[in-house]
């Protein structure tokens, strides 16, 4: 045994070290060579030109969308309708912006699926209406609350704006989305240090976090926004009245909103669009990773400028062109999923974070 | 007084060198207690029972053991309630024999439940409770010798306690030989990618984001896992084996999630220390154990059981080279993957959506596996290609009770390794309906293609 472990270690030990020096100097890259990356100044990045702005807005333009209602109820009038139903569309799409960091304050109180849970159930709004109820914060009233229900009472040629109930009801509406954006707003403001601290990869981490976030919401784009109404889990079966805003018809601006705030989030671009900071497109870069198609970080963002070129060809409502521009819908559909793979596999894999949104043992 | 005689005169010889000490066993039995006992309790607490056997609607099952069901509603928390009590009774040697039998019982039955949740240190745990079922572990310092349930034994055969360390050295070495590869020491992957994530550590964590920590990481760990064995062995050298035992281990549980795992690894090889520091630690713990009686003679081995512990030695050195029996790159088709003591081997991530046709109207749509699994499940199904085959029967039966009586299920899987740019990982056209899984090559996995 003795004799065996002196002869191991005499022989393996040279071996080592002569192979490791080899592997250095075969290497185009020098040993000293280190991931220059400050995660940090991109947390800062992100929280302060970013996420704190883009809730400021949506806070914003919720309170005077809650303001429009309190207009219109007072005139009556088809101007201040209309203004109302733009002030509905300015929200909405303020939400796009901000949908995706469903993290933190965010996650909490579960914006995403309080706010935006469509199809609406216009049957669970009648009642609600019918019965004066006041409270919509329970989990059963999620199809009959947020901007989905907002979209079917102004825009639906079924509903009867002069009727009291249903007044006071949008009103319940626009206050309760005013509430919840200023409360998370707000929150956000409030974490912003534990934010920046929390600098890891794991997944308590932010950046953890954020690529969890965005790769879930983009999963639910490209899922609940286009594949679903377009039958693409059903065998083909179209579901029209499942799109987004399917009563106001802006369904493909709201889709473009949202993938244009992930894509500007991935590159660093600040909310007021004047400048850039690191990034998430700045991590690949300093990891050089690349793919079979190129740099995977020229891959993610021509990707995303393709979904974005794609679904602005789909000139009609949505839930028309499932039906009778389907080619269109469906070319949109493939190139967002395309981005699918690079954002949740080749990106995480490359900056070891957990993609996984459960804790558990590796090996 | 002439039968002590003789055993002096045997004491000698060559054969008598087979009787040695039993006090490493009972240490270990008495670790090995504990430690699973707070694995239980832990896997319990962090509500992993609930998360991973009774909220999943589909497991993944190992081949050949798909007859093994989980249990209903809430029976799970009593299968873990008999592992924990099962786990004090080893560690108390407390109707050991019985307690061990439960708690192999309980535990691999939990381990067969789902592949998804296969970890090497499970398959450890289960090989190790198995063969303490055979082990005297409780004739000495234990209450069943205290209550007169057993005859206290100081001594045993040879194999008794190095069996034990023969599956530690198994279990080091083989994970050391599975490290020889290209990418682990000629490109320091995976941790060139793992190691910079951990950059903000305290201490250490600056030193992550160099290139050379990675290379002296992967040569470091390839090293101690392929030696470590041989130096805790050699009684010279296991101080500092066992030092280099809690670096390693310290280091591992620092870096990466690995649970319990390092700290099951540090204390079990405890049992490579001598006899005396092993009586020593028995001494301390007399107040509970009340050892009064006179030693019985030394336990023999049984030819059987002799046989049976040979053949599950041999098992282990031969099985984990099957994966040279098939075509193809180890890492990409994990075919022979799995028990075989690969350990934090791979960067591999993927992303599978399912195609499905119904060949009667022509009509296609979508499987989203996220819909079905678990998140955990579904980060396992993704770059695994026999729980992609698994998954695709289990989405037939449920489109034949949505009515689509033969439908052509097919899969898009993309997979990223170590780094390489995800692509295409099984042959998109195949229809996995028409496939079962075997132990014969999978030849719907598409080639492996290095960047290089």
């Amino acid at each position: 045994m003795k004799n065996f472990l002196t002869g191991f270690c005499t022989k393996l030990i040279p071996a080592l070290v002569a192979g490791m020096l080899l592997s250095a100097c075969g290497d185009d890259k020098p040993l000293s060579s280190k991931v220059d990356f400050d995660r940090k100044a991109m947390l800062t990045n992100w929280i302060d030109n970013i996420i704190i702005p883009s809730f400021d807005q949506f806070a914003t333009d919720a309170n005077s969308l809650q303001t429009s209602v309190k207009d219109y109820l007072k005139k009556g009038d088809q101007g201040s309708l209309q203004n109302l139903q733009n002030e509905l569309i300015t929200t909405y799409t303020a939400f796009q912006q901000i949908k995706a960091f469903e993290a933190g304050p965010a996650e909490d109180v579960s914006l995403r699926a309080s706010l935006n849970t469509y199809p609406t159930d216009p049957g669970k709004i009648n009642q609600n209406i019918l019965n004066g109820n006041t409270n919509i914060s329970s989990a059963s009233n999620l199809t009959a609350r947020g901007f989905p229900a907002m979209d079917y009472l102004l825009f639906s040629p079924n509903v009867d704006l002069n009727d009291p109930k249903t007044r006071a009801y949008l009103q319940l509406l626009a206050n309760d989305i005013a509430a919840l954006a200023n409360s998370v707003s707000t929150n956000w403001k409030n974490e912003r240090a534990s934010f920046i601290a929390a600098s890891g990869t794991d997944l308590g981490s932010s950046l953890g976090q954020m690529v969890n976030a965005i790769n879930k919401d983009y999963e639910v784009v490209k899922n609940a926004k286009i594949g679903f109404p377009a039958g693409k889990k059903t065998l083909g079966k179209t579901y029209p009245e499942a799109c987004e805003a399917y009563y106001g018809g802006y369904s493909i601006s709201l889709a473009i909103a949202n993938i244009k705030a992930i894509q500007n989030f991935y590159q660093g671009v600040s909310f007021d669009q004047s400048r850039k900071g690191l990034s998430l497109e700045d991590y690949i870069i300093a990891l050089g990773t690349t793919t079979d198609n190129g740099d995977l970080d020229i891959v993610i963002d021509s990707q995303f400028d393709e979904a974005i070129k794609l679904l602005q060809n789909i000139t009609t409502p949505l839930s028309d062109a499932v039906n009778n521009d389907a080619d269109a819908v469906s070319d949109a559909y493939l190139a967002i999923q395309q981005n699918v793979r690079y954002l949740k596999v080749d990106m995480p894999s490359a900056m070891g974070v957990l993609i996984t949104y459960q804790d558990n043992d590796g090996d | 007084m002439a039968i002590k005689n003789i055993d002096q005169v045997l004491l000698a010889t060559p054969y008598s060198r087979l009787q040695i000490s039993l006090a490493p066993l009972a240490v270990f039995r008495i670790i090995f207690g504990l430690l699973m006992l707070f694995a239980t309790l832990r896997f319990w607490l962090k509500g992993w029972i609930h998360d991973l056997y009774i909220a999943p609607q589909f497991h993944f099952k190992y081949y050949g053991f798909e007859w093994v069901q989980a249990l209903p509603g809430n029976w799970m928390y009593v299968i873990f309630t008999i592992m924990a009590l099962a786990a004090i009774g080893i560690a108390l040697g407390f109707y050991y024999r019985i307690s061990a039998t439960l708690f192999f019982l309980t535990f691999t039955y939990v381990e067969l439940l789902d592949v998804a949740n296969y970890l090497n240190h499970y398959y450890f745990v289960s090989l190790v409770s198995l063969v303490m079922i055979f082990l005297p572990a409780h004739r000495l310092s234990s209450l069943d010798v205290r209550h007169d349930r057993a005859p206290l034994t100081k001594e045993g055969n040879w194999w008794y306690v190095n069996i034990i360390r023969l599956q530690l050295a198994i279990v080091y070495f083989y994970a050391g030989v599975a490290k020889l590869n290209n990418d682990w020491l000629f490109e320091a992957l995976p941790l060139k990618m793992w190691l910079p994530a951990q950059a903000g550590l305290p201490i250490i964590g600056p030193l992550l984001d160099y290139e050379w920590v990675a290379y002296a990481f992967s040569w470091f760990g390839a090293f101690y896992d392929l030696t470590v064995p041989f130096f805790l062995w050699n009684k010279k050298t296991r101080p500092y084996a066992f030092i280099a035992v809690i670096a390693f281990h310290v280091l591992t549980w620092s870096l990466f999630p690995i649970g319990v795992f390092p700290w099951v690894m540090i204390f079990s090889t405890l049992i490579f220390f001598s006899d005396d520091f092993h009586k020593k630690i028995l001494h301390l713990l007399k107040p509970v154990f009340k050892n009064h009686q006179i030693s019985a003679s030394p336990i023999k081995l049984p030819t059987l059981l002799k046989g049976a512990f040979i053949a599950f030695i041999c098992f282990q050195l031969i099985w984990p080279w099957r994966f040279l029996a098939y075509p193809g790159h180890l890492f990409w088709t994990e075919q022979g993957y799995r028990l075989s003591w690969r350990v934090m081997l791979m960067e591999k991530a993927g992303y599978a959506i399912y195609h499905i046709t119904d060949p009667t109207t022509g009509n296609t749509g979508e499987i989203h596996p996220g819909d079905y699994l678990t998140p955990n499940q579904e980060k396992q199904l993704a770059t695994q290609p026999d729980l992609i085959l698994q998954f695709a029967h289990f989405l037939e039966k449920e489109y034949q009770k949505k009515g689509i009586e033969d439908p052509i299920i097919t899969a898009e899987v993309y997979v990223t390794l170590n780094g390489q740019g995800s692509r295409l990982f099984i042959d998109p056209n195949t229809d996995l309906t028409k496939v079962n899984d075997s132990f014969a090559p999978k030849n719907w996995i598409l080639p492996y293609e290095s960047r290089d």
